[in-house]
Formats: C-alpha cells, structure tokens, sequence
C-alpha cells in the first residue's frame, strides 16, 4: 500500500461524514421523507384501493418503512460508521428506498402513477452519497422491484391492463434508472477524483506543518540548553544524553522530510498526466548532473557520456528532474573524490533510451539491494538502526522516488552493484517516436 | 551595517520558541520588537521602520504570507527573512515570489545558529538607512 492510500483510507471516514453534511443530495432526502409522509397520508384517502382494511395496510406500511429509513438515515448521518459497515448500510438504505418507491407506486395506482419519479431517489443516494458504482445496484433493484410491483398490481386487479402494456413501461423504465444510474455515478466519480486529490494535497500540507513543527521546537531547545550557562557543570554522561537527543531529533527531522518528499511524489503521480509536456532529455540531464556536480564541489568529476542530438520524450519535466537528481546526487554521495561517475544515454535500438549512471563507491550488498525499494518497510527498520542504516534508508527513499517517478512514465528502473566496485544504475525509457521521425515542428 | 543599530522585527506566534529566539537573539546583542501575530506585526511595520523582518508563516489571524503580500503591496522597506518549520518547494516558491531571498528552517536554524547567520546578513546589509531612521539615529546621538 502506498503512503497516500493509506493517508486517503484513513481519512475517507472523514470525508463521507463531510459529503453527508453538505452534499444537496442530504436535503433532497429530507424532503423526499417529507414529501413521502405526504403521499402515504394522501394515499390513505385516494388510493385506488377500495377496501377500507387495505388501505390502513398500505397507509401502515409505508409509514413504517419510512420510519425505519428515517432511524436508518439518522444513524448514517450520526454515527462514524467503519466503511464496511457503511456500505452495508447503504446498501439497506437502497433497497428500502426502492421498496417504498414500489409500495407508493404500487398503491397509487400501478404504472399510471407519478411516483415512478421517487426512484430517482435510491439511484442519486447511492450514486452521490454512498459508492458511486452502488448507483447501478440501485438501478437494478429499482427495475426489478417496478417490474416485479407492476405484474403483482396486474395479478391483484385482473382486467386493468393487458400484461404487454405493463411489460413496456416496464422496460422504458427500467432504461431511465441505468440512463440516471451511468450519469450519477460518472459526475460522481470525477467528482471524487478531485476530491480525493485536493483533501491530499490538504492533509500533506497539514501534515507537513505537524510533523515539523516539535523538531524545530526541540532542536531549538538542545541548543539553548548546550549554550546555557549550567552546561559546562553537567557530567560526560549527561552532555552525552543532550548530545544523543539532538541527534535523535534530526534523525526524526531527515525521516519526516524523506517520508513528506515521497507522499509529494505520490500526489505529483496522482495529479499525473495533465502535467505532461514535450521533454529535452539531454537538457535534463545536463543539469542536474552538473548542480550536482557543482554542489558536491566535484565538477571534475562528472563524466557525461551524451549523445549529439535532441532526444525527446513526453512526461512531466519537474518529476523527471526530480528523478534523475535522485539519482545523480546518491552516485556523488556514495563516492569518494577523484573518483569518477559517469552518466551516459544510449539510443541504440529505436524506441528504448538507456540512461546508465555509474559511480565507483563503495556500492551495496545483496541484503541492502533488496531492501532499497521498499521505503516504508525501511522506515521501521531504521528505527534501531546506525548511523549507516540510516544513510542507507535516506538513499533508499530517494531512489524509492526516482523508481516511481520512472514507471509512471513507462520506463524501467534498475541497479546494478557489488561491494568495492561501485552501484551502476540503468534507466530505460521510451522517446517519443513522433518527434523522432517527423523532427521538431 | 552594525548589529547594535539594526532594527530587527521579529514575528512568532509559538510562545516557547519566541522566548528561546528572542533570548538567544538578545544576547547576541540584537535589538528587537516582537509581534505574536501577522495583525500585531502589521500595525508594526506601519509605524516603525525595520531592516530585517524575520517572519514565521503559520500565525493566527493574518497568516505570514499573507503579512508579507500587504507588507510587498505597501511598499514597506527591509529585508525579510522566513523562518518556518518546514519548506515544500510551492510555500518557498510564493515566498519567492514575494522577494524573499532567505528562507531558513528552524531545525537547522537553532537560535544560536541564528543569531550567527543574522550577523552575517545584517553585516552586509549597507548603511544607507531610510529617512526617518536616519532621524531617530541623530536624536539618540
């Protein structure tokens, strides 16, 4: 489960609770149960059915399964339901609304009623409100039940209407739930996408300022405490302590801005391909290779190994950037001076471009290989863990974000290392086979 | 320009971490003003004249960004440098746009560490100071 999945399930609960509050479906319910109140009321003077007996039956009927949608849609409404239960009492929601659209319909008069219109209810309930796939499990069972309540109407009063004229509205009807079924749950489901992506970028940003927040308070006051006058008369053993938990912190600091870092990657993937544009690979790599270069005060360094001609690709160019530095920055950081680290970009067989990058550090054991890609197994992990591991973890999550950053664009991520000889780390990538073969516009 | 005669605003909203700056900064030999928050902060600015503001970003009533857009829109002068805790590149890139060139974190920025590197601003900050300032510097001579 990626970070943002689990950041976006925790929080979906949330959300629901927020969606009943202010969705206009919410207030179409409360006068749906009004207006049905009102019918059942009428419905005890004006029903077609002609025995007094009955009537009270379907007047009672009605105004008990109000009432239980009624208690149902309070509970729904107040109570923070788990999403399991949630959806199970949607879906109990649904099917009770269908039945007393069908008993409102059938007791107003078989297919001549206008109550046909109350459907409408469980498909937008179920459309907007609930799962928006749950709006055709609504269509369904409306069809069904109209069907089912016309044919029984049929049987109960012989003679009204021949069966094929039952069977056709029927039909029609039928088709009108699936038609509001697909439009409810499209606009819903666009609807939540964005949703989704906004609460996100919400949540990061609290998050962010959370999470920071008490290591910049605590470093702030480790520093106050060392500079303080009484520190000169604490013991070895005690400026160890202080010392121990300055360091803690900004391994918490590193952790938490390596663990933000990742989620902005997981939004940035979120919010995908309207990002894309026309990519100058060359130019990408030119430089971030060289303001890593020049940041590591390492110019000398850097062996660029590219081609003499414009390969383009389509992406998104501030992930790509984000990528390729990831990477380059580990190979600097991972070797020592005078030893070189050498990029370079192969195009030989048309699509695929290979972009190696190799340095000659100290490279990563077979155990540590395995561990890289998994960012979040490693945050555990690390907990315990030395001052190397913790290394190793950073390095971790950043080439954890280059790796995703290269397969949301279809490309492949992999690395090749051996203790002592160094890590080479081999990109491929598809160009764009358009511009390749018609030239720039 | 000289510490002693810099004129520095200094805006917090979180008591412990305004106390623990604001002592560091003090005995470092900074004169300061203080404003918990960017309201406060405002009515400041418009009655003083500071040459660095050092501004933290969540504060209640008018948050920091929005401190600095009205600061920017009114043409104030001085130097302003965010202090945050934390710094996404899009809240760093608004701060940009708003002509911030420092934007420091405060885990790497302990209140010591601070006072140091505000030393070093203000030291090349030169000292062609606005008119009224000049004024207050003859009457305290």
């Amino acid at each position: 489960m990626s970070f943002s999945q689990f950041i976006l399930d925790s929080h979906e609960q949330y959300r629901q609770q927020v969606r009943l509050r202010n969705s206009w479906v919410v207030r179409l319910r409360w006068w749906y149960l009004l207006i049905l109140g009102g019918v059942a009321f009428v419905t005890s003077y004006t029903s077609t059915i002609e025995t007094e007996q009955y009537r009270k039956f379907a007047v009672a009927l009605i105004l008990s399964g109000l009432a239980l949608n009624f208690i149902l849609w309070l509970i729904l409404l107040m109570r923070r339901l788990s999403t399991t239960v949630y959806h199970q009492a949607a879906v109990i929601q649904i099917l009770l609304d269908a039945s007393l659209a069908t008993a409102v319909v059938y007791f107003q008069g078989g297919i001549d009623s206008r109550a046909t219109v109350l459907f409408a209810i469980p498909i937008l309930s179920a459309g907007v409100l609930f799962v928006p796939i749950f709006a055709y499990t609504a269509a369904a069972l409306s069809a069904l039940l109209y069907t089912g309540g016309m044919v029984l109407y049929q049987h109960q009063n012989p003679g009204s209407y021949p069966l094929k004229d039952i069977l056709l509205p029927a039909v029609f009807y039928s088709f009108v739930f699936f038609l509001l079924a697909i439009i409810v749950s499209g606009y819903t489901e666009r609807n939540r996408a964005k949703e989704r992506e906004n609460s996100y970028a919400e949540l990061l940003s609290l998050l962010r300022h959370q999470l920071h927040h008490p290591t910049g308070v605590i470093a702030a006051i480790v520093e106050m405490l060392e500079q303080g006058a009484s520190f000169s008369k604490l013991t070895p053993k005690e400026k160890e302590y202080i010392r121990q938990l300055k360091y803690e912190n900004h391994r918490i600091h590193a952790m938490i801005t390596n663990l933000l870092k990742t989620a902005d990657v997981d939004e940035k993937i979120m919010r995908s391909k309207d990002h894309w544009t026309d990519v100058h690979l060359i130019n990408i790599i030119t430089d971030c290779s060289s303001s890593v270069a020049v940041a590591y005060k390492r110019i000398k360094d850097l062996d660029l190994r590219l081609p003499n001609e414009d390969i383009t690709m389509r992406g998104d160019p501030e992930q790509l950037q984000l990528a390729f530095e990831n990477i380059v920055e580990n190979a600097f950081k991972y070797s020592s001076k005078d030893h070189k680290v050498t990029i370079s970009l192969l195009s030989k067989r048309i699509p695929t471009i290979e972009v190696d990058i190799q340095d000659h550090g100290d490279g990563i054991s077979d155990k540590e290989q395995k561990k890289i890609f998994t960012a979040f197994n490693k945050l555990e992990a690390s907990s315990k863990d030395s001052y190397e591991a913790i290394n190793t973890y950073a390095m971790g999550l950043g080439l954890y974000i280059s790796k995703m950053i290269i397969e949301q664009h279809g490309g492949e991520f992999s690395l090749q290392s051996k203790v002592g000889q160094g890590t080479k780390v081999i990109i491929k990538l598809k160009r764009d086979m358009w511009r390749y073969y018609y030239g720039q516009k | 320009m000289d510490k002693s005669k810099a004129r520095i605003l200094y805006i917090e909203d979180y008591p412990v971490v305004q106390t623990m700056y604001v002592d560091a900064l003090r005995a470092h030999g900074f004169t300061l003003d203080v404003a918990s928050d960017g309201k406060t902060a405002l009515e400041l600015v418009q009655a003083n004249t500071y040459d660095v503001i050092l501004l933290d970003l969540l504060l209640p009533q008018v948050t920091g960004l929005e401190f600095l857009r009205e600061f920017r829109a009114k043409n104030y002068p001085g130097e302003v440098v965010i202090l945050s805790d934390f710094d996404d590149p899009g809240t760093v890139e608004d701060t940009q746009k708003l002509d911030v060139s420092n934007y420091w974190i405060k885990v790497e920025n302990t209140p010591h560490l601070l006072a140091d590197r505000l030393d070093s601003l203000i030291a090349g900050i030169d000292g062609a100071t606005p008119v009224e300032s000049t004024e207050q510097d003859n009457n305290e001579e």
